[in-house]
């Protein structure tokens, strides 16, 4: 267990200490956020969520890996949850084995140039989360593939289209 | 060398990382690969302005206060929960009377796709409640009848909170601080639910 004094009184119960945690981890976890849903109060809403949900499960953190690493994967799970909660009904969420269905859902005038941050946000949900899980946050399309419930070569395959559309669109 | 096994190798070669006789592999296949080396140029262009994003992107309000709050109400361990959920909740409802006083931070959303986005939510929260309902329904047997009754009369707490939230939104759809006392309140319902069947299993 880390022996992070903050981290153990905060696992202990204290509130002013969990609020230490949150200061220290805020920006990273409403960037991840933010980056996942495109949409900035909706980003604040998960954000509050997550730490909300890691202030209930602290008490499981066995300091197995760094508390930032478990936090990050955390806040991942939230988001993505969210989303098929959110989402189940009106079936918008496309994390799809149908490589074609990139395509759908883009909705911008082609037009455009955009810069890194703004093309992210424009990417259909699937290849977004693939690029923003892998090529942003590191991980693997082994944990992609079992955080988002696709198979590991339809990680592969969203990633290489979101990079392709994102490089169409920089270079305009 | 196939293009799956390219694809596998793109990024340790746009990285450095890959062995020498790799790499030859790679090149020799991605000079006679058009999709490869669309591939390949894709990663080799994005691989230094991804790196370039910023780790931190601070949140635009602070929102720690907010949270604050809501680890009050949730910090409540096992089934305890169910006999404060109705004091709770009545405190809920004093908050949500004192935020119709004081409305604030209306301006920023439009009120249709204020409200589209509220229902959106609901919609997630309602289902899932719908689901655990017909879970505990199967289990209410196990239940002795004063722990139904407490249950029963925990969720009636939560509707008329969950309501007088909902009515304020609708008056009021881009205010924050009604939007987090909905989702508090549907967060309420279903954790209360989820303790019951939890709890109906287990005997």
């Amino acid at each position: 267990m880390n022996a992070d004094p903050g981290l153990l009184a905060a696992r202990a119960g204290d509130p002013d200490a969990f609020g230490a945690l949150y200061r220290a981890h805020a920006g990273r976890i409403f960037a991840l956020c933010l980056r996942l849903v495109g949409d900035s109060q909706r980003a604040e809403e998960l954000t509050q969520d997550v730490f909300v949900r890691a202030w209930e499960r602290l008490a499981s953190y066995r300091g197995e890996s760094a508390f930032a690493t478990w936090l990050h994967r955390l806040a991942v799970n939230v988001v993505l949850t969210d989303r098929r909660t959110t989402w189940r009904r009106s079936r918008r969420f496309e994390l799809t084995d149908d490589p074609a269905a990139f395509e759908r859902g883009l909705e911008w005038n082609e037009g455009n140039s955009l810069d890194l941050e703004t093309a992210i946000g424009r990417l259909p949900v699937g290849a977004r989360t693939v690029f923003v899980l892998h090529d942003v946050e590191g991980f693997t399309h082994d944990e992609i593939a079992d955080m988002t419930r696709i198979a590991a070569g339809t990680s592969k395959a969203q990633l290489f289209r979101a990079r392709r559309l994102l490089r169409k669109w920089l270079e305009r | 060398m196939n293009c799956e096994t390219c694809r596998d190798l793109i990024d340790p070669y746009v990285a450095g990382t890959l062995a020498a006789r790799d790499a030859l592999a790679l090149e020799a296949h991605v000079a006679g690969c058009a999709e490869c080396t669309i591939d390949l140029a894709a990663a080799g262009a994005l691989r230094d302005p991804v790196r370039g994003l910023p780790r931190r992107i601070d949140p635009p309000n602070d929102l720690w206060p907010v949270v604050r709050r809501r680890l009050v109400r949730r910090r409540m361990p096992g089934w305890g929960a169910l006999a404060a959920a109705a004091v709770l909740l009545i405190a809920l409802s004093s908050v949500v009377t004192a935020l119709l006083l004081d409305r604030r931070d209306t301006a920023a959303v439009p009120l249709a796709s204020g409200m589209a986005a509220v229902r959106m939510v609901e919609a997630g929260y309602v289902e899932q409640a719908r689901e655990l309902e017909a879970a505990l329904e199967e289990g209410r047997d196990r239940l002795a009848p004063e722990t139904i009754a407490t249950v029963e009369r925990n969720l009636e707490v939560i509707a008329e909170a969950i309501a007088e939230s909902r009515a304020a939104l609708e008056e009021d759809p881009a205010n924050r601080d009604l939007r987090i006392l909905l989702r508090t309140g549907h967060e309420q319902r279903v954790a209360l639910l989820e303790q019951a069947v939890r709890l109906s299993r287990e005997l």
